[in-house]
């Protein structure tokens, strides 16, 4: 006999809405210069999003194996200062390509989920808006890329985020 | 469900019969293997008066094998390449049961491992395997 079936079987009213309220990299020390810090950046543009979408490979039988997953985010941000300050005071540009070429702990800070701030920094967060929950999705990147694009009168920045990951588990949601 | 089992040895087997706690065997559902088909080795030839010939001097079976990332995890791929590079190779191959151990031979050469999307993290390797022993 079974043991008692699991059942999934509840969603009405029970669907949390979860946009991406900001991303966090978490930035290593780089050699004595900076210390460990975070780098926020909230207020995305609604085009922001991401997937996590399975390499499978059909076997012989026509069974599909899924051999690990791609996190793949692209996020877009309005901020554009960097276009007149590029490496002066530290322009989110600057942090960009630290984190282009030395990687960054990555999270993906969902619904009314918490900034990851220090007690040193003296801001307020955003006001969240179309989020029913709270969430985080991390994960360990080794590079990024991103690209300035100009929509109607502005420039705007566009990071793109890639990283297989062979065990769903690697991505921590919470 | 394990559909074959590789083994290894540096000495050559006493007994053919599988042994499902045998050292240096790991049993595999592999992405791909064919059923062992025949391979002949040929002498041939055209005779003074243009009339051709051949002779059929040995035949054995072979079949190939591919082995993807969902079963490989660094201790595998060690296991593999330990595979390769032993004296004596042999192959199970579960029917209703699992049949007596065939012993098998590789082509020699660098290890054939291959990278699904070129990701190291997805390696997979392809074994032809072929019969010691002809048919």
């Amino acid at each position: 006999m079974p043991s008692s079936s699991i059942y999934y079987n509840t969603f009405a009213d029970q669907v949390l809405l979860l946009p991406v309220k900001a991303i966090s990299f978490f930035l290593k020390e780089v050699y004595g210069y900076v210390e460990d810090h975070y780098l926020n950046i909230w207020n995305l543009e609604a085009e922001s999003s991401y997937r996590i979408t399975p390499v499978t490979k059909k076997d012989q039988k026509g069974n599909m194996r899924t051999l690990g997953y791609n996190f793949e985010g692209n996020f877009y941000v309005p901020h554009n200062d960097y276009m007149w300050t590029y490496y002066v005071n530290n322009p989110l540009v600057a942090y960009l390509e630290q984190i282009k070429t030395m990687g960054a702990e990555l999270v993906l800070v969902l619904g009314s989920g918490v900034v990851p701030i220090t007690e040193l920094d003296e801001v307020t967060e955003p006001r969240i808006v179309n989020s029913t929950g709270a969430g985080y999705l991390i994960i360990e990147i080794d590079r990024l890329s991103y690209e300035i694009e100009s929509v109607e009168f502005r420039p705007r920045l566009i990071i793109h985020i890639n990283k297989f990951i062979k065990d769903i588990a690697d991505i921590l949601l919470r | 469900m394990p559909e074959i089992a590789l083994l290894y040895s540096d000495t050559i087997l006493t007994s053919l019969t599988f042994d499902d706690e045998a050292e240096d065997q790991e049993l595999f559902t592999p992405l791909k293997w064919t059923d062992p088909v025949i391979n002949t080795a040929e002498d041939s030839g055209t005779l003074l008066n243009g009339r051709k010939w051949n002779h059929v001097l040995w035949k054995h079976y072979e079949l190939d094998i591919v082995i993807s990332a969902d079963e490989i995890d660094a201790t595998m791929l060690a296991f593999l390449q330990a595979f390769w590079t032993a004296p004596f190779k042999y192959l199970s191959i579960y029917g209703s049961s699992w049949g007596d151990y065939i012993q098998v031979m590789t082509a020699g050469g660098k290890f054939p491992v291959g990278y699904v999307e070129d990701l190291k993290d997805l390696p997979e390797v392809s074994f032809t395997l072929s019969y010691t022993n002809p048919v």
